[in-house]
């Protein structure tokens, strides 16, 4: 027998060990390989590459809850992007603030994309964010007698121009058995609306929430509201000026990122969610509550934006509330491939 | 844990492998039909909604009743599947919710769009209307002599106007419903796209999902396999390397060494009665080496003993001698004795002559000169008479042998105890024998009768004193084991055997019984009276006879006597015999 040597048995160890951990290495290695689309995923996901800048105009809108909740939950800081909000009671504001130069990025309704894009097409929808078919509302007051919607003939009506509102008060007069001629039809900002109809300058305005119990809170029992629920159907988008998304498109998918994790706190903690949105609008809990009911906030793209803006384009020149009487291509309006990146299941609009 | 529980434990680890991957395939299966089934549900609901808008497109081509009529129906069967879709999902509920809320919109924007028809077919009935009346009523009535335009027609115009702004209303209206209906359409297909993507998302997911666990699970089980390998490794090869070193070095002689492995396992049980037949060992060990101290006490006492063995038997030969010795010096005396008396009549007889020749020198008287030489005759004749001088010869004579027989005890004497320990090269077997028996003389007595068949045998290397003890042992006995009226024969034979000596002792005493016959070369082993023998006799002797390379064996009858054979080994010895020769 042979004296046996501990220092040979202990390196015959430490090989097998060697063996054993090249082989894990191997095997880990080859499932990298194999799962190597998630991970490349998550380094996707995750904020390791320098933040972005960005300034956003943020229209105060019920719809605009996402963003209201991807700033207030420090989403977008999460996804990747140091965002500067600017905020704006509207969305046309807010769309209007973008093509002024004051912000690259912008949340807006239909309307007033379809409105501005007749003479602009600087700037991309790369998400709708949310949806509703009850937004509008027809605050009146009840000593110009107004009772019921047929008694707006005549009476002066005042509206945010070129806006969701003003578009539902189109439809809501049409329902009704009257057009723009039938009213003594004005325009204001959102906030002199509450002003106008309280002091009576004005008979009545079709505006949204938060503006709508603003003004029928002093107006009391004299104020009526009517509202006409899946008469039309709103959507809010995100839009951003096309020198960015050349510049650094990057920067949209991170907010897209933010905006769908929102989303995904706002299915996860809705009565957060909702807290978020009531401080956001300035507006009481229970309006809200009702906002919330009737939205969809979903970060998504589909075929109904297309079809939207198509027919809202045709109103707008019909109705010659712009000099240019040309739509443009809203397909190449559209910029699919952010969202594409971050949550394709959400782009079903036909590209 | 012990090592079969290891081993088992090794031995079940790849069937737990396979059990769980087949688990984890099962779950994955059961999910994928479960999702799968989900995509099916979203691919109705698709299918449903493009239903539906094939069906608005139909009516908002030809306004049939029959396409309002299936409106409804496919309406409200879309209804009762979203109504029953459930997901547990949040993402997919709030798809579902929004579908719902779609769903719930594109009634109402169908009910007005239908209402919105029925209207602007009623406008254009009255606008019908109004055109035949219009037509009926004169443009102008003559009231007298004067003719007017008809106000009836003016009225009718107005109406008219009226009617057909009417109708630009309901238009427009139309149009924006059915862009709206065609908008609902359209996010109530993207719903049930994105159900549709979120289910084959969750599908590959799971499947993906499944091969990572299956992939994991591999992994942990190798992981686990090796580490039980290693732990057995760990806990049974290396203290079985342990166990084997220990015996090694045990092996080597070194009974101090432990192994204390603690294990609680087959292994420790092992090691622990290893350390344990250790400490017994040990305690065996410090027992065997008192014996062997004690047996080397023994040892030397015996060689003491062995000595006053010895002594004794030259004691007893010192008397046997002395009494040989005392017998011829006896009459040797007693002859010097009388041969002195002797001297006296002679001393006598050569004073008369010295008397005689000086009376004759100095002439003395004749009588007294005759007297005198009377005297001197007489004295001569008794002289010659008593035959002294012939005695005195003949004493002198026997004197002179048993002078001779003393000289030759001494010599034998001086043999026996020749070189005493010292080996020499070449002695005679024979002339030993010859001594011996010379000095075993007062032993052997009278009633033993000696028979000597010398053969030729070569001389031997040996230590002659201690051969002579030996066959000075083997006659002692012999010689004691005839009785003393019986009397009886020793047979001394020697022989040349091929390179042996053998020699033979025979005698016909009283022989040994057979059960003594194997203790007789037992030390201490004897029959004799206490003080008589000390039974070490036969004992020594075969050791004697070993230690020459010889042996020595004893055979035996009761009543007719016993044999001993010793045989001792002469090579090497014949060079020597013959260069003394
Ligand atoms: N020739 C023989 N015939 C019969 N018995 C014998 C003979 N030789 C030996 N023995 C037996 O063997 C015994 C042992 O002999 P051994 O010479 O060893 O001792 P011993 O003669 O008794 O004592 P010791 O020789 O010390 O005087 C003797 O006591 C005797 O009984
Ligand atoms: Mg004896």
């Amino acid at each position: 027998m042979q004296s046996s040597d501990p220092t040979k048995k202990k390196s015959s160890g430490v090989k097998r060990l060697v063996a054993l951990v090249s082989v894990l290495v191997a095997a880990l290695g080859a499932a990298g390989f194999y799962f190597s689309d998630s991970l490349a995923n998550i380094r996707q996901l995750s904020a390791e590459a320098p933040h972005d800048k960005v300034s956003l105009a943020l229209g105060r809108e019920p719809l605009a809850a996402l963003a209201m909740i991807a700033l207030d939950q420090k989403f977008f800081d999460a996804a990747g992007v140091d965002v500067t909000v600017k905020k704006y009671n509207s969305g046309a504001l807010s769309l209007k603030a973008l093509l002024a130069g004051e912000a690259p990025v912008a949340t807006a309704a239909d309307i007033p994309i379809a409105f501005e894009s007749l003479s602009r097409q600087d700037f991309a929808i790369v998400a709708t964010i949310g949806s509703s078919d009850n937004e509008g509302r027809i605050v009146a007051r009840k000593d110009r007698g107004i009772q019921t919607p047929a008694d707006l003939r005549g009476k002066r009506i005042a509206t945010q121009k070129s806006s969701a509102v003003h578009f539902f008060l189109h439809m809501f007069l049409l329902q009704h058995g009257m057009t723009a001629g039938d009213v003594q039809l004005s325009f204001m900002k959102p906030d002199e609306l509450v002003k106008a109809l309280v002091k009576g300058d004005i008979d009545a305005f079709s505006m949204r929430e938060p503006f709508a119990s603003q003004a029928m809170q002093p107006l009391g029992d004299n104020g009526v509201v009517f509202t006409q629920p899946g008469l039309y159907r709103k959507t809010f988008s995100l839009v951003v000026r096309n020198d960015l998304l050349k510049q650094n498109p990057r920067v949209v998918q991170r907010l897209l990122e933010g905006l769908a994790q929102a989303e995904a706190f706002a299915l996860r903690e809705p009565e957060k969610a909702k807290d978020i949105l009531a401080r956001g609008l300035e507006a009481k809990p229970a309006e809200v509550a009702q906002l919330w009911k009737d939205s969809n906030l979903m970060v998504s793209l589909d075929q109904s934006l297309l079809v939207g803006l198509e027919d809202e384009a045709k109103w707008i020149i019909g109705s010659k509330l712009s000099d240019i009487n040309q739509a443009p291509s809203y397909l190449d309006m559209i910029h699919v491939d952010a969202l594409k990146a971050v949550n394709p299941v959400m782009v079903s609009l036909i590209h | 844990m012990n090592i079969r529980k290891k081993l088992y434990l090794n031995a079940v680890l790849p069937l737990a492998l396979v059990a769980s991957i087949g688990v984890v395939l099962y779950m994955t299966g059961r999910y994928v039909s479960d999702v799968t089934a989900q995509e099916r549900v979203a691919a109705d609901l698709v299918k449903g909604v493009f239903e539906l808008t094939t069906v608005a497109d139909e009516y908002l081509l030809n306004h049939s009743e029959r396409a309002q009529r299936q409106w409804g129906m496919k309406h409200q069967s879309l209804g009762q599947l979203l109504s029953e879709l459930r997901s547990k999902e949040q993402v997919e509920e709030a798809i579902l919710a929004r579908v719902r809320s779609e769903h719930q919109g594109i009634r109402t924007t169908f009910s007005e769009l239908t209402a919105n028809y029925e209207k602007a077919a009623k406008n254009q009935q009255r606008q019908a209307t109004l055109a035949q009346k219009q037509a009926e009523v004169p443009a102008v009535i003559s009231t007298g002599k004067k003719v007017v335009p008809n106000p009836a027609l003016q009225e009718v115009v107005a109406e008219q106007d009226q009617a057909k702004r009417e109708a630009a209303t309901l238009r427009e209206l139309d149009t924006r419903l059915v862009n709206q209906l065609l908008s609902k359409s359209q996010a109530m297909v993207s719903g049930g796209l994105q159900l549709a993507r979120i289910n084959q998302n969750k599908v590959t997911q799971t499947e993906r999902n499944a091969a990572l666990a299956i992939f994991g699970f591999v992994l942990l089980t190798g992981l686990g396999i090796s580490a039980t390998s290693l732990l057995i490794n760990r806990s049974v090869v290396r203290p079985i390397g342990q166990v084997k070193q220990g015996t090694e070095i045990v092996a080597k002689g070194n009974i101090d060494y432990r192994l204390g492995i603690r294990t609680k396992d087959e292994i420790g049980d092992l090691a622990r009665t290893f350390d344990q037949m250790l400490d017994n060992l040990k305690q065996t060990t410090a027992s065997r080496d008192e014996l062997n101290r004690a047996n080397e006490e023994l040892k030397n006492s015996t060689s003491a003993l062995i000595q006053s063995e010895k002594m004794a038997s030259i004691g007893q030969m010192v008397a046997g001698v002395a009494h040989e010795i005392n017998t011829p010096l006896a009459y040797v005396r007693s002859n010097v004795e009388i041969v002195k008396d002797q001297m006296d009549q002679t001393k006598r007889m050569i004073d008369a002559y010295e008397e005689l020749a000086q009376a004759l020198t100095s002439g003395a008287d004749e009588k007294s000169l005759g007297e005198k030489f009377n005297r001197v005759n007489a004295m001569a004749a008794e002289f010659r008479e008593s035959n002294t001088v012939e005695e005195v010869k003949d004493l002198l004579a026997r004197g002179l042998s048993g002078l001779d027989q003393i000289r030759e005890l001494v010599l034998n004497l001086k043999n026996f105890s020749r070189l005493d320990r010292e080996r020499v090269t070449g002695f005679n077997l024979n002339e030993g024998l010859d001594n011996v028996l010379q000095l075993a003389k007062p032993v052997l007595k009278s009633k033993v009768k000696v028979v000597k068949e010398y053969g030729e045998i070569p001389f031997i290397a040996c230590s002659p004193s201690q051969i002579n003890q030996v066959f000075l042992n083997i006659i002692t006995n012999a010689a004691q084991a005839i009785d003393e009226d019986k009397g009886g024969t020793i047979l001394i034979k020697t022989a040349r055997t091929g390179d042996n000596v053998q020699i033979i002792i025979r005698d016909n005493g009283r022989g040994i019984p057979p059960e003594v016959l194997p203790k007789i070369f037992d030390p201490f082993y004897t029959t004799k009276k206490v003080g008589e023998g000390t039974g070490l006799g036969l004992s020594i002797s075969r050791k004697i006879i070993e230690e020459h390379g010889g042996a020595i064996q004893a055979q035996s009858a009761i009543g007719k006597g016993s044999i001993f054979t010793i045989t001792l080994p002469s090579a090497g010895a014949v060079v020597e015999l013959r260069k003394r020769a």
